[in-house]
């Protein structure tokens, strides 16, 4: 199978905290989703993979390519979409598309031009007095108009609103889909991605915690609502955010396959229902379980 | 690459008229031979100054996104110092002939602004590792003190007296101002080899930064 990204023993160090041994492998053509809370380590992470800082060791694989003597080659192929805008402030938006420009073999002016009047960002302002969330579409129409096989996005819908925050993901959606390329994404809010990552990895504390595709996950959380006294107490003890409301109780199980028998009575009943978890719910419930 | 050059060249341009044009005005317009000492002077204060200003406004964070190595971007900055500086030394030898013809004073000037370029060009070295090592705030601190340093030097050997009797030629040792051209030949040597060698140094600690 082709590897897009392949990151083998990753760790970075610094003198109060550690990302340690992140190893994971990227196929071409899927979402790859990197959520955690804030401080878990996203951002050093996206860092190590696009080869902004260094790592204390392992090893980023592009496309086959090694940073060491491809490096050139590799960032002709990537686009890095930064938690924080790495820009010349003080230079007007044009200055800074045209200084990109001149480094990359391939670039479309057409398409990010296009890119910059559909999300609203003024070629002749000042890069510094663009808001939050125009400094980020900046950043993405720059990546998507080098024709880029691998995009990796820093909290790319942060401060968007909720209309832009749909159309970056569709696009993000069919980047991947359509063109055979891949998308690594990293968030600390699961809104909207969950929809479009195939795959689901969670990251605390510098620990990639959870490394998952998506719908196997899905599967195996649910959220399980049910009437007082419907379920035994046995089984009562191995859900976790159980949420108690005067009109029925809810909890998640984080293996849903394993006491899925021992629920159809109270299905066929009507005092339990089951329903899809939200990632977030998950998320959280992880965190709080570590 | 042209682009990073492009904008580098910048700084080193405009500093470059703020601190050349009233000496030269002087020199064109009241025939002081003795302010191109202070042009020689000048060097030091001009690439620190350069330097300074172009890595504060310089975004490291943004060029490794770009497809260029940092050894790429270390060469680029390594080549502009230097290729500023052998301009500027070429261009103010002329000068110096121009004015001083072929006197005993032409030689003792023209070692000074050797001497100048000579040690601007290691400084411009050291500089640029500074930066990428500490950021931009410390060499900010660090160019500042040099220059604080510079000033209390001139007024300690009294340049503006010395540029009055067109004495400056004496703080040039005498083995470079009276010597034969070889021994300028072999201190330009042994500065581009303590450069290259520190451009050697600045593509390990680039490629070891973090700064942004």
């Amino acid at each position: 199978m082709a590897i897009s990204l392949e990151a083998k023993g990753l760790t970075k160090h610094y003198d109060d905290f550690t990302l340690k041994d992140i190893s994971f492998e990227i196929p071409p053509g899927c979402v790859f989703g990197v959520f955690g809370p804030t401080g878990a380590g996203k951002t050093t992470l996206m860092k190590l993979l696009v080869h902004q800082i260094p790592a204390s060791s392992g090893t980023v694989r592009i496309f086959g390519l090694g940073y060491d003597d491809r490096e050139k080659e590799i960032k002709n192929r990537i686009g890095y979409v930064p938690q924080e805008p790495l820009f010349y402030q003080d230079r007007s938006v044009e200055f800074n598309a045209r200084f990109a420009a001149s480094f990359y073999e391939r670039w479309d002016g057409g398409s990010f031009g296009r890119m910059l009047e559909e999300f609203k960002v003024g070629r002749e302002k000042t890069f510094k007095r663009l808001s939050r969330g125009q400094k980020t579409l900046f950043a993405i129409a720059l990546a998507l108009s080098h024709e880029a096989d691998l995009l990796v996005l820093d909290e790319p819908t942060a401060g968007l609103d909720i209309i832009l925050r749909r159309t970056i993901l569709e696009r993000l959606r069919r980047f991947a889909a359509e063109e055979e390329k891949t998308v690594v994404v990293a968030s600390h809010v699961t809104d909207g991605l969950e929809d479009i990552a195939e795959y689901i990895n969670f990251l605390d504390n510098g620990k990639l915690v959870v490394q998952s595709d998506r719908d196997e996950l899905l599967a195996r959380w649910k959220r399980i609502h049910f009437k007082e006294g419907a379920l035994p107490p046995a089984l009562l003890g191995q859900l976790v955010d159980v949420r108690r409301q005067p009109f029925g109780s809810s909890g998640l199980t984080p293996d849903f396959p394993a006491i899925r028998g021992s629920l159809e009575a109270g299905i066929a009943r009507g005092d339990v229902r089951i329903e899809n978890a939200r990632l977030d719910d998950i998320l959280i419930a992880m965190h709080q379980g570590e | 690459m042209s682009a990073i050059l492009r904008k580098s060249s910048f700084f080193f341009i405009s500093h470059l008229c703020t601190f050349v044009i009233p000496p030269l005005a002087m020199l064109l317009g009241q025939r002081n031979r003795g302010v191109l000492s202070v042009m020689a002077l000048w060097v030091p204060v001009w690439l620190s100054s350069s330097i300074l200003w172009s890595e504060r406004q310089e975004s490291y964070g943004f060029l490794r996104t770009l497809p260029v190595t940092d050894r790429q971007i270390v060469r680029a900055k390594f080549g502009l110092a230097l290729g500023f500086a052998v301009i500027y030394w070429l261009v103010l030898s002329l000068f110096i002939r121009g004015a001083w013809g072929s006197t005993p004073e032409y030689s003792g000037y023209v070692a000074l602004a050797s001497l100048t370029c000579a040690v601007s060009l290691v400084l411009a070295g050291g500089w640029y590792i500074f930066s990428w090592q500490f950021g931009p705030s410390a060499l900010t601190a660090g160019v500042i003190a040099f220059m604080v340093l510079g000033i209390l030097a001139t007024w300690m050997v009294d340049v503006k007296r010395m540029v009055r009797i067109g004495g400056i030629g004496t703080l040039a040792p005498r083995w470079l101002a009276e010597g034969p051209w070889v021994h300028q030949a072999v201190l330009f040597a042994v500065a581009l080899a303590a450069y290259y060698g520190l451009m050697r140094l600045a593509v390990r600690v680039k490629e070891e930064s973090e700064t942004s």
